[in-house]
């Protein structure tokens, strides 16, 4: 399938990638350079690298496959994750940045170490979960990747997974969230233009927004309406759920909320919200719209997806195939998915070798360990962690896509309560905490498997392991010993958001 | 009909024409979907209007 002018396009993207690492890797001094950026980020540095972060490969494939698949009612979404960008910059962001201008946090587990005064127990804890979570999350990333390079380029699914692996791993090995956060900035761009053209086209190949509605309507009257009237998912009472676990699931992400210790300014704040919520907003609609255009391209018979169980998520790339019938075009949109896949997967590997390196090495094992042989083992895990999940998305195991399925709802269940409830509740205790995420991660795994397995529940299952952590949260905290108010006080814990950094 | 009751009639059947006509939806898509929109646009821009950084 490929030509020349595929792989020129695709190999230019991979090499401006590199060459952006190469440049950030003179900038890092440290470990503070190499996880936070030497807290430097202004302000669409940083927006990007929120959308960059938020927007993975799957939900771009997945977005316009969600929408194929259900139609309207799957809307919500595009509304809730870009919400989730605002709420971790407003809920989190503002107090977190505050807080850490003075303790000089490089993790969200700094935080939690400090505040729930557990600079063992917890942090190890959260850790160990954030890194699962986000190998999972990553694996899911290396199978969107290889997904579109073999569908460019034909080839075996060994060789997309390593070349992916490659290109991310050098930039992120040698860069850190310099190089993280500036190929952000280019992949998000590529990634907004991409859409902005791209998406249209398909819509007006397919007879237009209003043919296309009213082709769904003649299909099934449900899938112009903005909930299901029938069945289990996207009814009314799931998509509270499934709001809740996007926008807050996603903001309190270790991948994502992490970068909001990077940025230079907390008066960035002012408007990032708006703007991520703004730009993220209008490219998450015309891809669900693209997602509805494809069924009328199917149902007219433009093209046949391919039988395979996730077909809804080739949707997208059909669409263009057909709307633009120029193998060279297609390339370009091959670069979109890539930069869409590539600015989540650099930022969770990132988070992944941040996480050991700082949280597990540096505070627990080694203590007295040098800042160099910290930024060393940093590069190595980020490494480690490149090459265990491209072996696992080479072999993977029966169990993966029901992992990947968890992924957002995991996070939700883990790290929200914990999180908000030191942040706003002078009563959460260390005590609350420990048990607050621990019954959160695994009463998600026991909620899943019975949705997944069992029977299909009324909300999404990731609420009722919400649930669970929130009353062991509150039961335990109100039961053990208060966390010291010379603590509560340095971490600006308390039903506000604005504080001062003194 | 009283004069006071066919003016929401009027608006109701009028918003729903125009976005049958204009997108195809019904208008219970357009309002509850174009009004998250809207109320999460006005509570962003009222963020960035009185978010002043730190006291």
């Amino acid at each position: 399938m490929a030509d020349i002018i595929t792989v020129l396009v695709v190999g230019a993207y991979c090499l401006a990638m590199i060459g952006i690492g190469a440049w950030a890797s003179k900038k890092i001094k440290n470990t503070e350079d190499y996880l936070v950026a030497g807290r430097s980020l202004g302000f669409w540095v940083f927006v990007l690298l929120m959308i960059g972060t938020v927007c993975s490969g799957m939900s771009l494939l997945g977005v316009s496959g969600l929408g194929y698949k259900f139609g309207w009612p799957t809307i919500w979404e595009q509304i809730f994750v870009p919400l989730s960008i605002a709420f971790c910059i407003i809920f989190f962001g503002v107090k977190l940045h505050t807080i850490t201008r003075k303790s000089g946090y490089i993790t969200v587990q700094d935080y939690l170490a400090h505040r729930y005064e557990s600079p063992v127990a917890l942090r190890t804890l959260s850790a160990v979960a954030g890194i699962l979570v986000s190998l999972i999350y990553l694996v899911g990333q290396y199978t969107a990747i290889s997904i579109v390079l073999m569908w460019l380029f034909g080839i075996p699914l060994w060789l997309s997974l390593v070349i992916a692996t490659l290109v991310v791993t050098i930039y992120t090995t040698i860069g850190g969230l310099y190089a993280v956060a500036w190929a952000a900035l280019v992949q998000s761009i590529i990634l907004i233009l991409g859409v902005l053209i791209m998406a249209p086209i398909i819509i007006f190949y397919a007879g237009g927004f209003t043919h296309v509605n009213e082709f769904m309507a003649s299909v099934n009257p449900d899938l112009v309406m903005p909930y299901m009237s029938t069945g289990v998912m996207f009814t009314p009472d799931y998509l509270v759920s499934f709001g809740i676990m996007l926008m807050i699931g996603l903001a309190c992400a270790p991948h994502v909320i992490n970068n909001v210790l990077a940025v230079k300014d907390v008066r960035l704040f002012k408007w990032a919200p708006l703007m991520g919520f703004l730009i993220y907003g209008i490219v998450m609609f015309l891809l669900k719209f693209a997602g509805f255009a494809g069924i009328a391209l199917v149902k007219e018979g433009a093209f046949v997806l391919p039988n395979v169980p996730n077909a809804q998520d080739f949707v997208i790339l059909y669409g263009i195939q057909n709307a633009l019938p120029y193998v060279a075009l297609w390339s370009v949109f091959a670069v979109i998915v890539l930069a869409a896949v590539m600015s989540t997967t650099d930022r969770l590997m990132l988070t992944v070798g941040g996480m050991f390196s700082w949280d597990i090495y540096k505070k627990i094992l080694k203590p007295d360990a040098p800042d160099r042989q910290v930024l060393f083992v940093s590069k190595i895990v980020v490494v480690l962690s490149a090459v265990l999940t491209m072996l696992v998305a080479l072999n993977p195991p029966d169990m993966l896509a029901f992992l990947i399925w968890m992924g957002i709802g995991l996070m939700l269940a883990t790290f929200a309560v914990p999180l908000l409830a030191g942040l706003y509740w002078r009563r959460a205790t260390r005590m609350g905490a420990i048990v607050s995420m621990a019954a959160g991660v695994l009463s998600s795994g026991i909620f899943g498997a019975y949705y997944q397995y069992v029977a299909k529940l009324p909300l999404h299952y990731s609420f009722y392991a919400v649930l669970v952590s929130l009353i062991a949260m509150v039961a335990v905290s109100l039961c053990t010993e208060k966390t010291s108010e010379k603590v509560l006080d340095e971490t600006k814990t308390g039903w506000f958001i604005r504080c001062s950094s003194e | 009909m009283k004069k006071r009751a066919v003016i929401p009639c009027l608006l109701n059947v009028s918003v729903a024409q125009v976005s049958m006509d204009m997108f195809g939806l019904p208008d219970v898509t357009i309002l509850t979907v174009g009004g998250a929109v809207v109320i999460s646009l006005v509570l962003l821009i009222f963020w960035g209007f009185f978010f002043r950084g730190e006291d």
